[in-house]
């Protein structure tokens, strides 16, 4: 359960967002970019930031996520792929040289605050 | 009714920047010091205790190497590592609220206890999982993930993050070979779906086949 970390983690990186004058005011709601090559499951996260946020200034922040596919560039021939299963290879050339530019996000995108 | 005006602010930020940052000055601090880092990653039982206690006698004295050992709870790992006579540091993460896996922070409070200027070569052994320690960097520089040959070879599709960001697999326990149906093609046709560029080393701690490669890609890790 590694998503109480990670949950922690946020709730850590908003303070410090609000600290440095990202923003002000009473946040609504946190979107998420949370890749699909990241050891992370939306639904666990969302609940352990709940229990974490329970009686604090948080307790009604509602959090959103984004999934984000793989996407990898190929370094032979430069194509661009999805990967929507295990096993990363070219869809154009069948190379497994493959450099992975999306999927491995876990980041804050957008706060929305009132 | 009036309604307030809610206002969408954009934020690109890690969530776990804290533990990026702290890792990244745990990095520095090895690079200072001219310490090879290795984070051993592997299911409970996969054998990284008895591995480091065959390599770390093969290194000595040559290498310096030193041992930061994470559990749940005991120090069974230190008690049998103290054996190889090096620096060993035992974290156990209960007092962490029994966390699945290591930190860059915890890291941090453990290279206190040791002299980094006596180390070239640091190995942490992770905790036990194959799902959480993969996802927190501990400014090593390099992951090895091990398997044993009892676990099975369908194990990199099932837990595919931590062997895709292995930069070394090991397999382990290949003394077992003969008394299971194990397909070690099949294994490392497996690894190739998830990481088609690691290097793969089969080894046995218990009768060192495949040492001698596995403590060779150690002497060549960058400090």
């Amino acid at each position: 359960m590694h998503e109480a970390a990670i949950a922690q983690s946020l709730i850590e990186e908003l303070g410090r967002l609000r600290d440095e004058g990202v923003f002000e005011g009473r946040l609504q709601s946190v979107r998420l970019r949370v890749g699909r090559l990241t050891a992370v499951v939306p639904d666990y996260l969302e609940f352990m930031f709940q229990v974490l946020c329970e009686g604090t200034d948080l307790e009604d922040v509602r959090l959103a996520m984004t999934e984000v596919e793989p996407r990898g560039r190929c370094l032979t021939c430069g194509v661009e792929s999805r990967f929507d299963e295990l096993g990363f290879l070219c869809t154009a050339c069948g190379s497994a040289d493959i450099e992975l530019i999306a999927g491995r996000e876990l980041l804050i995108e957008s706060l929305e605050v009132e | 009714m009036v309604r307030s005006k809610s206002r969408n602010i954009p934020v690109v930020r890690r969530i776990l920047a804290a533990n990026d940052r702290v890792a990244e000055e745990n990095r520095s601090l090895f690079a200072e010091h001219g310490i090879a880092v290795v984070n051993l990653i592997s299911s409970p039982g996969a054998g990284k205790t008895s591995l480091l206690e065959r390599s770390l006698p093969l290194l000595g004295p040559q290498t310096r190497s030193a041992v930061i050992a994470g559990d749940i709870a005991t120090t069974r790992d230190a008690d049998r590592l103290a054996a190889c006579e090096v620096p060993v540091v035992q974290i156990t993460t209960e007092s962490f609220g029994g966390s699945c896996h290591l930190e860059a922070s915890t890291i941090r409070q453990a290279l206190e206890a040791l002299d980094l200027a006596a180390i070239d070569l640091l190995f942490v052994e992770n905790v036990g999982n194959l799902v959480c320690p993969a996802e927190f960097d501990l400014g090593e520089g390099a992951k090895v993930a091990l398997l044993s040959v009892t676990e099975g070879e369908d194990k990199p599709l099932k837990y595919p993050l931590a062997f895709q960001q292995a930069d070394l697999v090991l397999v382990t326990k290949l003394d077992l070979l003969p008394h299971l149906r194990f397909d070690m093609q099949a294994l490392r046709a497996n690894l190739q779906r998830v990481n088609p560029p690691v290097p793969v080393l089969e080894l046995s701690s218990q009768t060192g086949e495949g040492m001698e490669d596995w403590t060779a890609w150690l002497g060549a890790l960058p400090p």
